[in-house]
């Protein structure tokens, strides 16, 4: 048997490790130190431990990862999204072991994982891209240096890190006085993020909306791409929310915007599962913005729209296999699907994140209910990487339907122990805006900037129902307290044995 | 049995007792709710434990669900359909659970979290307003800023920067 090793964790190691199953492929795990009794590890046929917690000792760990992989007989490496997905050395990497890489080619990485060098390969492609500046900058540049820059591309402005991702190390700057600050932040962040602490500056266009075009491409130089996400729904430049379609845009462009993703693509010689990502303006005219040379975490609402399974494309492309897909049913939606995010943080204190133990969970299901998740009850979320609980999806035959689908799942799906998102999505589908398709990138940054309510204030009727719970709990203790004290003696001694044999 | 409760910083009464006309059925309750404000309210209830919480039926045939997770003794957190409510035992700590939850108490900011201090933002006397930030905690691949819901004064600052810290561990006092 074939087997595949994942090189990721959570919810996306799930997503990958069913793909492979399908296919008939072995599925072989990696695993730090706090991610034993992970549930990726648990659902593997065979497991590596990797290192200690932090990231850097164990998932960003190059040589342990392709050593295990050896050790495992793996023939094919999968990276998953995040960690070593986009790093043309871990690419290269496997290919010096002997070991497919589930991705694009080495040098496709390079040349589009960097944002700057991208960006010039989407110009010479005939494709418009946002003002920037072209070299990167160090992270330790100094404030003169990065003043110019930003000078030349003028005010408001996005600081990106030239190996980012994820919303991390990116910063938004309205004046030269914020500049400094945020650019110090934001290239720490990516340093500790990425391990390349590089930024670069891109002028900020105002009410944009986010939509990509994901696309898959085999070594046989055919390339489709797939109807476009709208991910326009983002808190911290972290994407919380994407659908498919976009609720506002022209066929027309939406070919367009196809046409230029291939192009992109096919200049580097593109291979395997990628996505373009796109700024739309007000006048539906796009610009180029970046291109993910990966699996998307929002992979599912495609998938959901089009009936395609991308994960098992992706390693049918590494196979070798040629794409068999019907182009014109990859870029004509069936129905609407919608994605939640569903993080271990706490939005009413600021989107904290929320470690800790999950004591209970119930899953939405039922009709068009898609419950991607890396976590059952019991399970501890580690505080050292992104906080993701499972990704909720809807589809429905209409946007509306699926929003009202969106918004009974919401109510079915409960998480205890942690706090998260959940009750932002509750509020966020109730939205006006959400309903008519009418937002951009800054919303609901722009909304939640002066909301002091909370996002679920509990009623009259809720507070009573947590006082009389709580009184039930308490009383149910009280009786099992109670009736083992006046439990037989015989009872009792076992008791104290059981008590012994635990000690 | 009676509890008197701070439910979402409202005070509660609770009294539960064994329903006198549901004969040998050991999940049928008689609870009365006395609230500040609120009519007194007497239920009839049935109910069953499951894996992921509590399952009650009023009288009236209405159905609620809920998780109860102990904090410390003497406080909850209640997890219903939409939303998740802070409990805590008037007698014992008058409105802590509050404060473990949030991380925010009125006048003391902990760490929701454990993580790194980035950055102390504040000092002792400083005249803060609501939102501003007060602290950068690093936890999680994130910079995250702890802020205050009202305008205060800095009391005390307890921890410098770059002191790894553990989730509850006080931070900062306000006045």
């Amino acid at each position: 048997m074939i087997d595949v090793l994942v090189a990721n964790r959570g919810e996306i190691a799930l997503r990958i490790m069913r793909a492979c199953r399908e296919l008939g492929y072995g599925v072989v795990a990696v695993y730090s130190e706090a991610d034993r009794n992970a549930l990726h590890v648990r659902s593997a046929d065979r497991a590596y431990g990797i290192g200690p917690g932090p990231a850097q000792e164990s998932y960003l760990r190059i040589d342990r990862i392709i050593e295990v992989a050896c050790q495992s007989g793996a023939r094919l490496v999968h990276p998953g999204y995040g960690f070593l997905a986009e790093n043309a050395a871990f690419a290269q990497a496997c290919a010096e072991a002997g070991l497919t890489f589930v991705g694009p080619s080495p040098r496709a990485i390079a040349m589009m994982g960097g944002k700057t060098a991208a960006r010039d390969v989407a110009r010479s492609a005939g494709v418009p891209v946002v003002a920037g500046t072209d070299t990167p900058l160090a992270p330790d540049a100094d404030d003169v240096q990065v003043q110019a820059a930003a000078a030349s591309i003028g005010f408001p402005l996005m600081i990106k890190a030239v190996a980012g991702g994820g919303g991390k190390g990116m910063r938004a700057v309205g004046s030269p006085g914020e500049l400094a600050e945020a650019f110090r932040r934001a290239a720490s962040e990516a340093a500790s993020a990425f391990g390349d602490g590089r930024c670069y500056l891109e002028r900020r266009l105002l009410e944009p909306r986010h939509i990509e075009i994901q696309l898959l491409a085999d070594a046989f130089g055919t390339i489709v791409p797939f109807v476009e996400r709208e991910c326009s729904i983002q808190r911290r430049h972290q994407k919380v929310v994407e659908e498919s379609p976009a609720p506002r845009l022209d066929a027309r462009i939406r070919r367009q915007m196809a046409d230029a993703a291939v192009a992109i693509a096919r200049a580097v010689d593109y291979t395997n599962a990628g996505t373009i990502e796109f700024l739309v303006d007000a006048d539906d005219a796009f610009y180029f913005l970046e291109m993910n040379t990966r699996l998307q975490v929002e992979h599912p609402v495609t998938e959901a729209v089009t009936g395609i399974d991308l994960v098992q494309w992706q390693l049918r492309i590494a196979h070798g296999e040629p794409l068999e897909i019907d182009p014109v049913q990859a870029l004509s939606p069936r129905g609407h699907a919608i994605e939640c995010r569903i993080y271990a943080e706490d939005p009413d204190q600021g989107f904290l994140p929320s470690p800790g133990r999950v004591t209970a969970l119930t899953a939405a299901s039922g009709p068009g209910v898609r419950d991607d998740r890396g976590v059952e009850a019991g399970d501890t979320i580690p505080i050292f990487y992104d906080s993701l609980i499972a990704k909720l999806t809807c589809w429905a035959e209409s946007r509306p339907a699926a929003i009202d689908r969106l918004r009974r799942a919401l109510l079915e799906y409960r998480v205890a122990g942690v706090q998260t998102t959940l009750p932002f999505f509750r509020w966020l589908v109730e939205t006006p805006a959400f309903r008519t398709g009418e937002f951009s990138t800054t919303w609901p940054d722009d909304l939640l900037q002066d909301r002091r309510e909370l996002f679920a204030a509990p009623d009259n009727t809720e507070r009573m129902q947590a006082a009389v719970a709580v009184g039930l709990t308490e009383w149910l203790s009280a009786r099992r307290l109670s009736s083992g004290r006046s439990g037989s003696t015989a009872t009792r001694w076992s008791d104290a044995g059981r008590r012994e044999r635990l000690r | 049995m009676t509890l008197e409760l701070d439910v979402d910083g409202h005070a509660y009464k609770i009294t539960i007792r064994a329903d006198p006309e549901a004969g040998s059925g050991h999940h049928r309750l008689q609870v009365t709710v006395e609230a500040l404000d609120l009519p007194k309210v007497v239920q009839r209830l049935d109910i069953r434990e499951h894996a992921c919480g509590t399952s009650v039926i009023d009288g009236e045939g209405r159905v609620f669900d809920a998780h109860v997770q102990s904090l410390t003794t003497g406080s909850w957190i209640v997890g219903l359909a939409r939303t998740v409510v802070p409990v805590a035992d008037r007698r014992r700590t008058p409105a802590q659970g509050l404060a473990v939850r949030a991380g925010v108490a009125d006048h003391r900011i902990s760490a929701p979290m454990p993580g790194r201090i980035l950055r102390v933002l504040v000092e002792a006397g400083d005249l803060v307003k609501a939102g501003q930030p007060l602290i950068v905690i690093e936890a999680m691949k994130m910079e995250n800023a702890l802020t205050t819901r009202s305008d205060a004064t800095v009391h005390e600052v307890l921890v410098t920067e770059g002191m790894s810290v553990e989730a509850g561990r006080l931070l900062l006092r306000l006045a």
